[in-house]
């Protein structure tokens, strides 16, 4: 649950989403579900004139097994929480 | 369950599956896999009918995207010349056949 | 083997089955299971079965048409075609009587729904009457009845799921689904009369409970079943009296009950009925035991089970199926009241208005809608779903589930996020983490801030002293620093820094207590000085490999800071949850006074951020004894200590950025928790103690070579010195503790002594730092708003100066200022140097930087009454 929960912490910022067909897609992150499916709106995508298939789409639901990287701006995270956050994890898990 | 397709509903979307085709269609139900059932739907590219029930497997979709209104199918413009093809992120191996034939006889030896 | 006992030589009853489809399906009210059974039931298909000739005879031809569905054509059908197929069945292999209603019968009976039921007549008549209510019974009884006997695989199937939704639905939950063994057992299903008996019991049972008609009808004839049938009349007279009126209202209702379907769902309160009257009329007693006998037998049992879902089976297509569904609840519930309700009630009956049946079948539609799905799954199948859906929801520890997010929000909002429980253990977890302190918000420079106002506190106290001191010093310093004018002159001589007189009146209370620190402290000291090699010289290798290769190896160290961030985190949550905590394995995990490697893994552990950064939680959970052993063994290896040796400019002249960040990670996590130790908690003999580690086993010249460990030392002279001022307000310093400190800091001033000058970076050095830090990062080290303009702070090197002239007599302040004048008189000009040739639209820049030159000067200038403004130096007034 730590991703689920880190990318809860992201809702409504900016992010961009690079699926593993190339495409990337800018857009404002709006929800998020423990598949770590994603749901952006108001997105962009990187190469609209290679891609048009998306053109015409603002709101996007993203497989999120279908997600190569997430790019987040650095100041998203706070990594000594995340650290603490992945220790319990690992923690629990060994219980 | 992920309510997150919930929005899409008896709406018209467009939906990106792993073989890199381009589906636009009206979603008719989902479930937590993502598997949807779709209706109406046509290639997005070429705007040519497809099914007027489709369903899809949760594995198969990459995303789908909600269609804003009024929003044509490129096809209806372009015909799909020109539009690049999507990449297809299934991960097959070609003439796997071959290589578990040539895997089992080296394990016979 | 025969099926059910039945010698089943019927004609046609492969397309009896079929038959039963095509009516369903031609009513257009077919089941759901129908459809998906489709197929499964011809007895075509399965013709080559070696047993069917056993089975079912050879050539039979089963003329009844069993209609499964709910419409209306299925119930027509299936109340004639029921009681033509059972009759048939029964009479050939039992009952003569049975014989002549035959296949022809049933054949007609498909097409004239009245005649079939006509036909039926009796025996059929009594099974109904134990189905059918009062009301309910007429129309409903028929259709029920027709399946039972001559079961193709398909229908069991659809029996049984059928009574497994049942069950459900009506809390036979104990009951298993239904295995598919049952099918295989038939046989003893339709076993003799034995009823009650769990081998035999399932048909009867089943029969009174949703076969009754068309057990009834064969029973009657002759044949094993016939028994139970008989003894059911026989039993309690109640029962037996539904049975005519059922017949009667068959013989009536049949007409109607192809169009009253909703009589069918009424069956509920007739079926409850006739599970009643059928066992009473083995166990006359009562009609529960009959339900408690299902109960078991179908959790025992699969063959009862089968019965039971062959019992079912008649009805689950056509509307009896509803009736059914809906029954067991009833029969539950009002078991015996109905039974005396039946026999009264029954005759009374008339057949349903034309109002009361349209009610009967919206209720029915309503039913069929919530069953229309119900037993796709088990009670288990649904219990296990539920318990699976709590467990992703529930857990030990809700907050653990969703960590991050919730501290995160916390912070984000600053730690107002409503009173949630989750909020609130969040913000449990900042305090006792300490995050908000040792943060990504917090400034870096806190602890040297804090630090600085140690030292600048003392130059204060300093400062207020009597001034008479102050002429010796003047005296002093004269030729040094060149003429000072002073305000002051000759007449008011100031006095030396005080130190305090010892007092021969010593608290023996006390001094004991002290003696015991020292011990204690050197104890510690001699133990860890035998067992490890203690290096007074420094690593001159910024590779720290050396170093961790002596307290275990990197990948030992690694693992021993997970160790101590599990042990930290476990005794956070215990503190959460109000448990008491003990800190001794955390301590263990420290390896402090772990004698086994040459430098203490503890050292090493501080070599990696994470391992500095757990430091202020583990502080949280020590005691004052382990923190002092902690901060001992801290001082006496500090030569070890990888940032020191990072961070000195002698063996690292071009730190690179990322050891610039260390450098500050360490200062304000580490640094900082030894500042409040010391100023909180810490005796004057602990700080001394601390000391005489890090002088004794340490290259103390080397060390102030670093800016950490310069600071060090700073926190540790200036905190005494704030002590000793205290001390000598009116608290009592012992002459021990006096003698301690006055030993003790000739040692350092020893060590320091002609080397004073190297606390002084190079120039190059200094510039390497700014450029570094300026392309990075911000840095303490760095002050000021261009780049150009930046350079590199010497304030801590001021603030160690004047902590340790603040210590000194006067002939320590004397070497001190002989030793630095270069760097004092090169401050000032270079403060001078920055007005007068910085750039008009700089100079705002400039005056403050020359600003900041100065206060870090006089900082240490005003120790010994000093000033030093404008360019040149005067006296403190």
């Amino acid at each position: 649950m730590l991703f689920f929960s880190f990318f809860k912490t992201l809702v409504d910022q900016e992010v961009t989403v690079e699926l593993k067909n190339d495409i990337e897609l800018k857009g404002t992150l709006k929800s998020v579900d423990q598949f770590l499916n994603l749901k952006l709106d108001n997105i962009e995508c990187s190469d609209a004139s290679k891609y048009p298939h998306l053109s015409s789409v603002r709101n996007i639901f993203i497989r999120g097994s279908t997600v190569r990287y997430v790019y987040l701006n650095k100041n998203m995270v706070d990594t000594n929480l995340l650290q603490d956050a992945a220790r319990r994890e690992a923690m629990s898990s060994k219980n | 369950m992920s309510p997150l397709l919930k929005d899409f509903l008896n709406k018209r979307i467009v939906v990106v599956t792993t073989e890199g085709q381009c589906v636009c269609a009206t979603l008719e139900g989902f479930d937590k896999s993502t598997n949807l059932l779709l209706s109406e739907a046509q290639d997005r590219i070429s705007g040519s009918h497809l099914a007027s029930s489709y369903m899809v497997r949760g594995s198969q979709i990459v995303c789908c995207g909600l269609l804003e209104d009024g929003a044509a199918a490129l096809g209806s413009e372009e015909t799909g010349a020109g539009v690049t093809a999507l990449k297809d992120t299934r991960n097959i191996v070609e003439d796997e056949h071959l290589v578990w034939k040539r895997v089992w006889a080296s394990r016979k030896q | 083997m025969s099926f059910f006992g039945f010698d089943t030589a019927l004609p046609g009853q492969n397309k009896g089955s079929g038959r039963k489809r095509n009516g369903a399906k031609k009513n257009n009210a077919p089941m759901d299971f129908e459809d998906t059974y489709q197929g499964l039931g011809e007895y075509e298909n399965e013709e080559d079965d070696y047993l069917n000739a056993e089975t079912f005879g050879d050539g039979t031809e089963l003329g009844a048409d069993f209609d499964f569905g709910y419409g209306r054509g299925n119930l027509d059908a299936n109340t004639s075609s029921a009681g033509h197929v059972e009759q048939p069945a029964l009479n050939r292999s039992y009952a003569s009587a049975a014989a002549s209603a035959g296949p022809g019968a049933l054949n007609a009976g498909y097409s004239l729904p009245s005649a079939h039921t006509m036909d039926e007549g009796m025996d059929f008549t009594p099974m109904e009457s134990l189905w059918t209510n009062q009301s309910a019974v007429i129309p409903q009884q028929q259709p029920q009845n027709p399946i039972p006997q001559v079961l193709s695989m398909g229908e069991i199937e659809r029996q049984q799921f059928q009574q497994q939704q049942q069950q459900q639905q009506h809390g036979y939950m104990n009951m298993p689904p239904m295995p598919p063994m049952g099918y295989g057992y038939p046989p003893h299903a339709y076993g003799p009369p034995g009823v009650n008996n769990t081998g035999y019991q399932g048909l009867p049972q089943d029969f009174s409970q949703s076969v009754p008609q068309g057990y009834p009808q064969g029973l009657p004839q002759g044949g094993p079943m016939a028994m139970p049938m008989h003894m059911a009349p026989m039993g309690p007279p109640q029962h037996y009296q539904p049975i005519p009126v059922p017949m009667q209202q068959h013989e009536q209702q049949t007409p109607q009950q192809a169009h009253h379907q909703a009589p069918a769902s009424l069956p509920q309160e007739a079926s409850p009925a006739p599970v009643l009257s059928r066992e009473p009329s083995e166990s006359p007693s009562s009609v529960q035991p009959q339900e408690v006998v299902r109960a078991d037998q179908f959790s025992s049992v699969g063959v009862p089970e089968q019965a039971f879902a062959q019992e079912m089976r008649p009805p689950h297509n056509a509307p009896g199926n509803r009736g059914q569904a809906i029954i067991p609840d009833q029969v539950m519930r009002e078991i015996a009241p109905r039974e005396t309700r039946r026999g009264s009630m029954r005759k009374p009956q008339e057949p349903l208005s034309s109002e009361e049946l349209k009610k009967l079948r919206i209720r029915q539609a309503k039913v069929d809608k919530i069953l229309r799905h119900s037993g796709v799954m088990t009670p288990r199948d649904k219990d296990f779903i539920t318990r699976y859906q709590l467990s992703q929801i529930v857990t030990d520890d809700p907050y653990n589930e969703d960590f991050y997010f919730q501290v995160y929000k916390i912070i984000q909002r600053g730690g107002i996020v409503g009173e949630s429980n989750k909020g609130l253990i969040a913000r449990a977890y900042l305090e006792h983490s300490g995050h908000r302190l040792g943060g990504r918000y917090k400034r870096a420079d806190v602890a040297l801030q804090r630090m600085q106002s140690q030292v600048e506190k003392a130059v204060t106290v300093a400062k207020e002293r009597p001034q008479k001191s102050r002429e010796n010093l003047d005296g002093a310093k004269e030729g040094v620093l060149g003429k000072i004018s002073s305000a002051r002159n000759s007449k008011a001589p100031r006095r030396q820094l005080q130190i305090p007189l010892q007092k021969e009146e010593e608290d023996e209370v006390t001094s004991q207590a002290i003696e015991d620190v020292v011990q204690s402290m050197n104890g510690v000291e001699l133990s860890s000085s035998k067992a490890r090699r203690r290096s007074s010289y420094a690593f001159r290798s910024v590779d720290q490999r050396a170093v961790l290769s002596r307290s275990g190896g990197r990948k030992f160290v690694l693992s021993l800071i997970e160790t101590v961030y599990s042990e930290v985190l476990e005794l956070e949550a215990q503190l959460r949850s109000g448990q008491d905590t003990d800190s001794s394995a955390l301590w263990e995990t420290l390896h402090i006074s772990d004698d086994a490697y040459e430098v203490s893994p503890f050292i090493s552990i501080l070599s990696f951020d994470k391992g500095v950064k757990i430091m202020p939680r583990i502080f949280n959970f020590l005691n004052k004894e382990q923190k002092l052993k902690l901060l001992y063994c801290f001082f006496s290896e500090l030569s070890h200590l990888n940032i020191i040796v990072t961070s000195s400019y002698k063996t690292n002249p071009d730190p690179s950025d990322s050891q610039l960040k260390k450098l500050e990670l360490f200062q304000s996590v580490f640094l900082k928790i030894i500042v409040s130790f010391l100023s909180s908690s810490a005796e004057f003999l602990e700080v001394l103690g601390l000391l005489l580690a890090l002088v004794k086993n340490n290259n103390v010249s080397f060390i102030s070579t670093s800016k950490i460990g310069l600071n060090l030392i700073t926190v540790l002279i200036s905190r005494a010195a704030l002590i000793k001022q205290d001390v000598s307000r009116g608290n009592v310093l012992s002459s021990m503790e006096a003698s301690t400190w006055n030993e003790i800091y000739d040692k350092l001033f020893t060590a320091l002594e002609t080397k004073l000058a190297v606390v002084f970076p190079p120039d190059e050095y200094s510039s390497r730092v700014v450029a570094t830090s300026s392309s990075g990062t911000v840095t303490s080290a760095t002050v000021g708003q261009s780049s150009k303009h930046q350079f590199y702070d010497q304030s801590y090197i001021w603030q160690f100066l004047a902590s340790l002239a603040l210590s000194g007599k006067l002939n320590h302040q004397r070497v001190i200022i002989d030793e630095i004048r270069e760097e004092i008189f090169g401050t000032i000009s270079r403060a001078e140097q920055l007005s007068s040739t910085a750039p008009v639209e700089e100079q705002q820049i400039a005056l403050y930087q020359r600003d900041k030159l100065y206060q870090d000067l006089n900082l240490f200038l005003n120790v010994m009454g000093l000033v030093a403004r404008d360019g040149e130096i005067s006296e403190l007034k």
